[in-house]
């Protein structure tokens, strides 16, 4: 589904991404750890196209198209969602009317008829319910207001409504209390399937408790340093990450 | 030919010349007109109006007038254009080219419509403005029709639909003299639309809404106009004791229109809201100029207004809140917010507080900017062009203050103009 080769990434000339490599099948989870500024959120970001960090080397391949050649909105379209560290607050964008214009622009891009509103209401009732979140706040300016994990909720909602490919999740945990951390992370189980694949990127193991991963990726300096089990995670929660500056040297 | 000429060909029809001075082509009502004539008169002539033909007109915003040849208001049949305004059954106020239309009104129980005239209310409605304000003035001394409309006390109204209709020809004239009394205990909304036939017409709009104790009145207005018109408005709004006024202010298309609001906050527990939003089309140019006076304690107003510069328009606002020495526990808010998404479009604002007493609540704002580049980023994540983007920002923006309108059928359209 995705093959990121050699990849080295540039924000104001910084390099920050210095040679990743990684590849995602299809209905694999794959988590990513690592310090703050090893560059986790940076390989989120120019997955979806984030225009503001420069590919210097490298490629990345999705479905078998170079990501680099397409826009933003058009990596949406091919099936990649990112569920953002921090959601952005709309003013007077009601959640409802955003929610009905992104399920009728990908229905679009398929060539499938659009839904009128209340199509788009039955389907978003059926999926609050399912990721904990009161109707209400679909009348509501989409983020505004919104606690730090009501916004991570809302991100799940789009995830579970517009059934992308790639699923990205930027420490989705951070912010969570214990409930909603479990729904979340039911959320999650529950939509996994042979034809989606996951890149979750988390500081912390906790997360692991309710997903068993398929990978579990340490990345360091701009770069994956250690690829394993869910065990890894649990050595990082215990050792922290200082034995990767021995391995590195 | 020159602005100046061009203003004082618009004049030249309106008045006659006499050894240098101006003399009226019209008969003065009565003594009381003479007076006010007179009055608005020495007000143009001392900023700018011309006191002989060849003297030039000093006044810097008629630059905005460059492009008009004004003459006269011609009187024609616009049949078919009035049919075109879809006006809709029920009760209805409507004036035609400045004159109240009987034919085309049906007037509500509880309201009444007359010309008679109040002299002493245009006499302070021509001291309520800043002597440099003499477009006020132009329109008392062009045109000698007036209208009253009187809502009795008690009359409650949900929703009273008022139309402005100028079919004056391109380069002519047409004024508006309207004055509205709005008694105690009164619950009226009134949804009022100006519609313009013609390019290039001008049109001066003079309205004073007295709002007497305890009544709640509220004004949705909407200016939607493919014509290039050009418009001069003066509102001045007075309000008594726990008087309500509110008013949602919509103008958009091609028009160049000036918005002098004045509003006057007269008793104690008086209140008044103001909300607009602007969206001048191509290289038209919206003035708001907007002067709230707590002139009594314990008065309160909030005022909102917003542009949307897509197209390189231009917009102004220029606010003033006012509060008077005897003005205690006085609270204000005005804020303009401006969203730039033509590199073309020009937004001046400056909101400002002037204040003479000491306990008061008062404040004031401005932004101005383009859209957030992480939200534009966050919808295009989502899947949608960065044009769908754009709109649907624009809209969200705009809708904050859309949500003003007493009016679902106003909102409606000007959501689908967005």
């Amino acid at each position: 589904m995705l093959t990121i080769d050699n990849l080295h990434v540039d924000a104001a000339t910084k390099p920050i991404l210095r040679g990743l490599s990684l590849s995602v099948r299809p209905g694999e989870v794959h988590v990513i750890m690592g310090p703050n500024g090893s560059g986790k959120s940076t390989l989120a970001n120019v997955l979806i196209g984030h225009a503001d960090y420069a590919i210097k080397q490298g490629s990345m391949i999705y479905q078998g198209k170079d990501l680099s050649t397409l826009s933003i909105e058009e990596r949406a379209l091919a099936g990649i969602f990112m569920a953002f560290q921090y959601p952005v607050s709309l003013p007077g964008v009601s959640t409802l009317h955003f929610l009905q214009t992104i399920m009728n622009q990908q229905r679009k891009s398929r060539g499938e008829d659009l839904l009128d509103a209340f199509d788009v209401i039955n389907e978003v009732e059926r999926v609050c319910a399912q990721v904990g979140i009161d109707p209400d706040f679909l009348q509501r300016p989409l983020n505004e207001g919104f606690s730090g994990g009501e916004k991570k909720r809302h991100e799940i909602l789009q995830m579970l409504l517009l059934q992308p490919s790639l699923v990205i999740l930027d420490e989705t945990d951070s912010g969570l209390d214990i409930d909603a951390l479990q729904t979340v992370t039911n959320c999650v189980q529950s939509s996994r399937n042979e034809q989606r694949a996951f890149i979750i990127i988390t500081h912390y193991q906790r997360m692991l408790r309710y997903i068993e991963p398929d990978y579990v990726h340490v990345m360091y300096k701009g770069r994956i340093q250690e690829s394993a089990g869910a065990n890894l995670a649990e050595r990082l929660e215990q050792d922290g990450y200082a034995w990767l500056e021995d391995k590195t040297e | 030919m020159s602005i100046q000429a061009k203003l004082i060909n618009f004049f030249d029809a309106a008045v006659d010349y006499s050894d240098g001075e101006y003399v009226d082509n019209e008969q003065p009502l009565c003594d009381e007109h003479t007076v006010l004539l007179k009055t608005a008169r020495q007000r143009c002539q001392q900023y700018g109006w011309p006191k002989k033909r060849a003297e030039a007109w000093r006044y810097d915003d008629c630059a905005l007038l460059s492009d008009f040849a004004v003459q006269r208001p011609l009187q024609q049949q616009h049949d078919a254009w009035l049919l075109d305004q879809d006006l809709p059954t029920g009760p209805r106020l409507v004036w035609l080219d400045g004159v109240f239309c009987t034919d085309l009104s049906d007037v509500p129980v509880g309201v009444d419509v007359s010309d008679e005239i109040d002299w002493t209310v245009w006499e302070d409605f021509l001291s309520a403005w800043p002597k440099h304000e003499v477009f006020a003035a132009m329109g008392l001394c062009l045109q000698n029709n007036f209208s009253v409309v009187s809502l009795k006390a008690g009359t409650r109204i949900e929703k009273l639909p008022v139309y402005y209709l100028f079919t004056n020809t391109a380069k002519s004239a047409a004024v508006l003299n309207l004055s509205w009394r709005i008694h105690e205990s009164v619950c009226c909304s009134l949804q009022e639309h100006l519609r313009v036939q013609n390019d290039e017409s001008l049109l001066l709009l003079n309205r004073c809404y007295d709002v007497a104790q305890t009544a709640k009145f509220h004004r949705d207005i909407l200016c939607q106009s493919a014509c290039a018109y050009f418009a001069l408005v003066h509102d001045w709004v007075r309000v008594k004791q726990a008087g309500e006024y509110s008013s949602m202010d919509w103008h958009g298309g091609k028009a160049t229109v000036r918005l002098c609001q004045q509003v006057d906050l007269l008793a104690a527990d008086a209140q008044a809201r103001l909300h607009g939003l602007a969206h001048p089309e191509k290289s038209a140019f919206v003035q708001q100029l907007l002067s709230i006076r707590h002139l009594a304690a314990h008065t309160l107003s909030r005022q909102d207004f917003r542009s949307v510069m897509a197209y390189p328009g231009k917009y102004n606002f220029l606010g003033r809140v006012y509060v008077a020495k005897d003005a205690q526990c006085a609270d204000a808010g005005q804020i303009s917010r401006n969203l730039l998404l033509d590199d073309g479009g020009v937004v001046y604002a400056k909101p400002e507080l002037e204040i003479y007493t000491d306990d008061v609540s008062c404040t004031h704002a401005t932004t101005l900017g383009h859209v957030d580049a992480d939200a534009l980023r966050y919808l295009c994540s989502r899947g949608l062009n960065p044009v769908v983007a754009l709109t649907v920002l624009k809209r969200g923006f705009c809708e904050q203050i859309l949500s003003h309108f007493s009016s679902d059928v106003m909102r409606s359209y000007v959501q689908e103009l967005l």
